[in-house]
């Protein structure tokens, strides 16, 4: 199908890379369906296109990238609406803001989004009992430092179920 | 603004799928007890102001600004292309 956008023209995406996101984000709950595309093949950040406005889009990378620490605990109850859950299929992204000024650049880390790459549904997760930040500033904090590069291929998690 | 006063126990419908329930009054603080469907967003007011805030910043964002940052990072892996890459 094609999908008018404002920022990247006309995109054709395939029925089955579309993300269902039953909530929609918080202030946009009526876009449900999202698609995932890539900047460049090598950048960590992605855009978050919403299939039905054409003119939403955010900018979205793996926490990990930035925030070795990053860890998110969750009640599986709290992610009902991605059912059915396996753990594994897990995905954590937060939403960038980028402002004229890169260097003021801020991540959301109180609501993350959590992707099941299983049944491809996704939900703006908020951490209601949390310290992480709405506006962590991505390169001014001391405790932004990326993940190592996994050496066995197995990337860490942001998340974890209980 | 629609007022109802209510005891502690009570509670109030709003349309057929939620029900705030007064469970506990103690000074000026009250408890209250949401049931609501899977899908409406619950949380205390400011959480959610600071959260919607974040978000309409965030979707306000130029196509052209992730080229202009470019220089400013590596390129480690990162999740969430069209295929799941987990192992």
């Amino acid at each position: 199908m094609k999908i008018e956008t404002s920022r990247f023209g006309t995109i054709e995406v395939s029925p089955d890379q579309v993300f269902t996101f039953p909530m929609g984000l918080l202030g946009f709950a009526k876009y449900k369906e999202f698609v995932v595309i890539d900047h460049t093949e090598d950048s960590p950040f992605k855009w978050l296109q919403s299939v039905e406005e054409g003119s939403l889009a955010f900018i979205i990378t793996d926490p990990l990238f930035f925030y070795s620490n990053y860890q998110i605990k969750v009640r599986r109850s709290e992610l009902s609406m991605l059912n059915p859950i396996n753990e594994d299929d897990l995905v954590v992204s937060v939403i960038m803001t980028i402002p004229e000024n890169p260097q003021d650049m801020t991540a959301n880390l109180l609501a993350p989004l959590i992707f099941n790459m299983g049944n491809r549904t996704g939900m703006q997760h908020v951490l209601t009992n949390s310290n992480y930040s709405v506006k962590f500033s991505v390169l001014k904090e001391k405790q932004a430092n990326p993940a190592p590069v996994p050496v066995d291929g197995k990337r860490p998690k942001a998340i974890s179920l209980s | 603004m629609l007022t109802l006063t209510r005891k502690v126990g009570e509670s109030v419908c709003i349309g057929d799928d939620i029900k705030v329930v007064v469970k506990e009054v103690k000074g000026k603080q009250v408890r209250l007890g949401i049931i609501a469907p899977r899908e409406v967003y619950v949380c205390r007011e400011e959480l959610y102001e600071r959260i919607h805030r974040a978000n309409v910043g965030a979707a306000d964002t130029n196509v052209n600004i992730l080229d202009s940052i470019s220089g400013l990072f590596s390129n480690p892996k990162t999740p969430e292309g069209g295929e799941s890459d987990e192992d």
